[in-house]
């Protein structure tokens, strides 16, 4: 009897201590919990002794990273990824623009704005090819030895497969716009390009404003200074200033910057001297390069129509005008160079000779297409919604065009085409016959 | 008798149709609907209430993901409202499996018999003053009669299933649940021995006029404890959880259950615990009474069947807590010891007590 209550007493006892152990827990449950919201919250990855040296860690299979502020766009990685998961788009700043793209850790300057870098993740085998050629050894496998650069990352759990898409790229569209790729932006957006920057940038620079004068600023050796140099010049020459004035605010620029010291003073006299404009005019960029030598127009060399003979009377003709030997000279050393490849044709001879006397190459019935096809612009074309039949104008277009007919002619064409392959829509007609009025 | 069906009647009586049995009808059908959806409302939310409260139990946080219209409540307790609403819906769409060797008909009758069950107790269970849907004046015998039909359709429906768990655990089940109505029964006999009445109205009444039961006597609270365990094992929640022991018998006699069917089981054990939950505060925890009275204070704006509603329904939810915090606590009895416990352990108790309070009853 006795053993009876005993035992109702000690099933009491720890029936209450049982309720007051999980009541502690419930109440305590902020301090106490114990779950991880998985997709929301991660541990914290840590970098363990793997038991070997982390330098001797083999990196194939990690993760690619890609310090994109490093990336100078060369599209080496691309070109060695053998399963093609790398897609790199670039922005090059038109010549002249003061867009600066800044300059990788190793302190190369970049040339260019990488508006996009994907690496589809779900492509990729971890081979690790891409990251050899990299010259900035900006895209690498994280972790091991390059665990200074990224932490190891152990997962790729994603809930949409997208988002294994990796973007390293990410430019606002301010900079992609200030770098000169509005035509890139359009494109990508899938609009068809904004009147103006489709069908000019090239000509922007031939007939727009007066190049500035950069030569003094260019004396500056060290790279971040000149950079540095180089906005501040540009502001002051944009804003109208003087010469002395505009010397005056590089300066104060490059103080600013903690940039400046005394070495610069006779790059600064220099510039309070120098033109800071070359007073081009609308005379076009094309012109102070290519014909110094009384107006040569290297395009009529175009009408050669072997393509190693155009190649090498080219390149002779880029070296003499550089050289600022005058017409006759040039044609001469183009001859020279021909002949010394044995490509010296009576073609040659009649091109050569239209290229010494300039005034009447227009007319001449053989510079016809060169002038006759630019009169329509194929980029209207680009708004032709569906890609098939865009790219089929596009080439009836091309063709017609290199076949020199008129421009009335290589419109119709177009039209017969598309009516034979069975793609044209009134929508599509009525573009196709813009390509004239835009003419 | 002041019962929901009677007043209902007076007023389409008095709406001059003239026709009490289309009264009538109409009555039955709108408390019944009422008390159907209590049940139901009841089982979402104790779903997810015991969800969360095992969760912190257990150093959890219970479901988190779920919310209702983008609405995902804040970080712990209301984190994921939406939860049990998303798995009623998975439940009744679920598809439903009739095993090939079963009896159908029984095991398609069994779940309904075990609602019927909650749902003919439930119209005797008073929620405030008056408000019942049918007010007995013998209360306690037709709960204790009436909760003891399901029994019944936990038999059914562990014969009918052809599964050895599920008749292992309704065997069990009925062992257990016949064994625990003894406890029961005599420790609500100590209250209407005093009370002298079987009436809920009558009970409650009489803790207004002198004191609730569980502070009546160490006898009366003897009762109470004696009660509040039964009940837990009337309702078959761990630890007294052996008919459907998952670790021993899959999951007892609802193996062979699935979607919809199921659902009503759980409807029904939910609904039971809240039966259990609210006649323990009223024949112990006073009801519809204000906790105030216990100290004699009486505001007369926090009485009222409304707020009796309210006084029932916190003390009945903190019994339902203090359910699950068992549940959470102790881990399952073995067959023996649940039935020691019974035998040997609460219906002794139960029965001195019963003699105890006649002498004090004598005596003051
Ligand atoms: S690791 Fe290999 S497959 Fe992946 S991106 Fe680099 S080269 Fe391509
Ligand atoms: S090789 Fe390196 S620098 Fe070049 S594009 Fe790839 S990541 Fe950029």
């Amino acid at each position: 009897m006795g053993e009876y209550f005993k035992n109702i007493y000690t099933g009491l006892q720890s029936f209450i201590a049982g309720l007051q152990l999980s009541l502690h827990h419930y109440h305590s449950r902020k301090k106490l919990v114990a779950t991880l919201q998985y997709p929301h919250e991660k541990w914290p990855v840590e970098e363990r002794h793997i038991g070997f040296d982390l330098q001797e860690y083999n990196v194939v299979r990690s993760r690619l990273h890609v310090d994109i502020n490093d990336c100078i766009g060369c599209n080496q990685c691309v070109r060695a990824c053998p399963v093609d998961c790398i897609t790199i788009e670039s922005v090059k700043p038109p010549k002249g623009s003061e867009f600066d793209p800044g300059t990788t850790s190793n302190g190369t300057q970049k040339r260019m704005l990488v508006a996009r870098f994907d690496i589809d993740l779900t492509e990729c085998m971890f081979c690790n090819l891409c990251t050899y050629p990299c010259p900035e050894d900006c895209i690498y496998m994280v972790g091991g030895p390059n665990s200074a650069k990224h932490q190891i990352e152990y997962e790729y759990s994603k809930r949409d497969r997208k988002d294994l898409i990796f973007r390293f790229a990410n430019p606002s569209e301010e900079e992609i716009i200030a770098a000169g790729g509005a035509d890139y932006l359009a494109k990508k957006k899938g609009l068809p390009p904004p009147e103006k920057p489709a069908a000019e940038p090239k000509a922007k620079p031939k007939t727009a404003e007066p190049k500035i004068n950069y030569e003094p600023v260019n004396a500056i050796t060290d790279r971040m200074t000149r950079s540095l140099a180089k906005k501040a010049y540009t502001a002051a020459v944009r804003a109208g200033k003087t010469a002395s004035e505009t010397a005056v605010a590089v300066k104060q620029a490059l103080e600013e910057a903690g940039k400046y010291s005394s070495d610069l003073d006779t790059v600064m006299e220099s510039i309070g001297k120098a033109e800071l404009m070359t007073q081009a005019g609308p005379a076009p960029e094309k012109k102070v390069v290519e014909q110094p030598a009384g107006g040569l127009d290297i395009k009529l060399l175009n009408d050669l129509t072997d393509r190693m003979t155009r190649g090498i009377a080219k390149k002779a003709f880029m070296a003499a005008t550089r050289e600022g030997q005058d017409a006759k000279a040039v044609v001469r050393s183009i001859q020279t160079a021909l002949e010394a490849a044995d490509k010296f044709t009576d073609e040659v001879k009649a091109v050569l000779a239209k290229l010494e006397s300039p005034g009447e190459a227009p007319v001449k019935p053989a510079a016809a297409p060169k002038t006759a096809a630019p009169a329509l612009n194929i980029k209207v074309l680009n708004g032709i919604s569906d890609k098939m039949t865009r790219g089929l104008a596009k080439k009836t277009f091309m063709a017609a065009q290199r076949a020199g007919k008129s421009p009335a002619d290589i419109v119709t064409e177009v039209k017969e085409t598309l009516e034979d392959a069975g793609k044209l829509t009134p929508e599509f007609a009525k573009i196709i016959d813009s390509l004239r009025e835009d003419a | 008798m002041n019962s929901v069906i009677d007043s209902m009647m007076k007023i389409f009586g008095s709406l001059g149709t003239g026709n009490s049995a289309l009264g009538l009808v109409l009555a039955v059908v709108i408390a019944g609907l009422v008390v159907f959806t209590i049940m139901a409302v009841m089982a979402i939310v104790a779903v997810y209430f015991e969800r969360k409260v095992s969760a912190f139990m257990q150093d959890r946080i219970g479901p988190m993901e779920v919310g209702i219209f983008g609405f995902k409540g804040g970080k712990q307790f209301w984190g994921g409202i939406g939860q049990t609403l998303a798995d009623t819906v998975k439940l009744l769409v679920k598809e439903d499996i009739l095993p090939k060797e079963a009896d159908k008909k029984l095991m398609i009758m069994a779940p309904f018999i075990i609602f019927i069950a909650s749902f003919l107790t439930f119209i005797g269970v008073p929620l405030s003053d008056g408000l019942v849907v049918s007010d007995f004046n013998i209360g306690v015998f037709y709960i204790m009669a009436a909760g003891s039909i399901g029994v019944i359709g936990i038999i059914l429906a562990g014969w009918s299933s052809n599964n050895k768990w599920s008749l292992y655990g309704a065997l069990r089940s009925a062992a257990q649940i016949i064994s625990y109505e003894i406890p029961i029964g005599l420790s609500l006999m100590l209250v209407v021995i005093v009370v002298g009445s079987l009436n809920f109205g009558d009970i409650v009444a009489w803790q207004a006029d002198h004191r609730w039961f569980f502070i009546h006597s160490p006898f009366a609270f003897i009762a109470f404890i004696i009660y509040v365990i039964a009940g837990v094992a009337e309702t078959n929640r761990t630890p007294f959880d052996i008919p459907e022991a998952e670790s021993e018998l899959v999951a007892g006699w609802m193996t062979e259950y699935s979607g919809f069917r199921w659902s009503i089981f759980f409807m029904s054990e939910y609904a039971n615990v809240l039966i259990i939950s609210i006649i323990a505060s009223i024949i112990f925890l006073g009801g519809w009474l204000s906790p105030l009275a216990i100290f004699g204070v009486h505001v007369s704006w926090l009485e009222g069947p409304l707020w009796g509603l309210f006084w029932i329904f916190s003390k009945a939810v903190f019994f339902v807590f203090v359910m699950m915090w068992f549940r959470w606590t102790f881990p399952r009895l073995r067959v023996d010891q649940l039935m020691y416990f019974c035998w040997k352990v609460l219906i002794p108790f139960a029965l001195a007590n019963l003699i105890f309070i006649s002498v004090w009853e004598l005596i003051f």
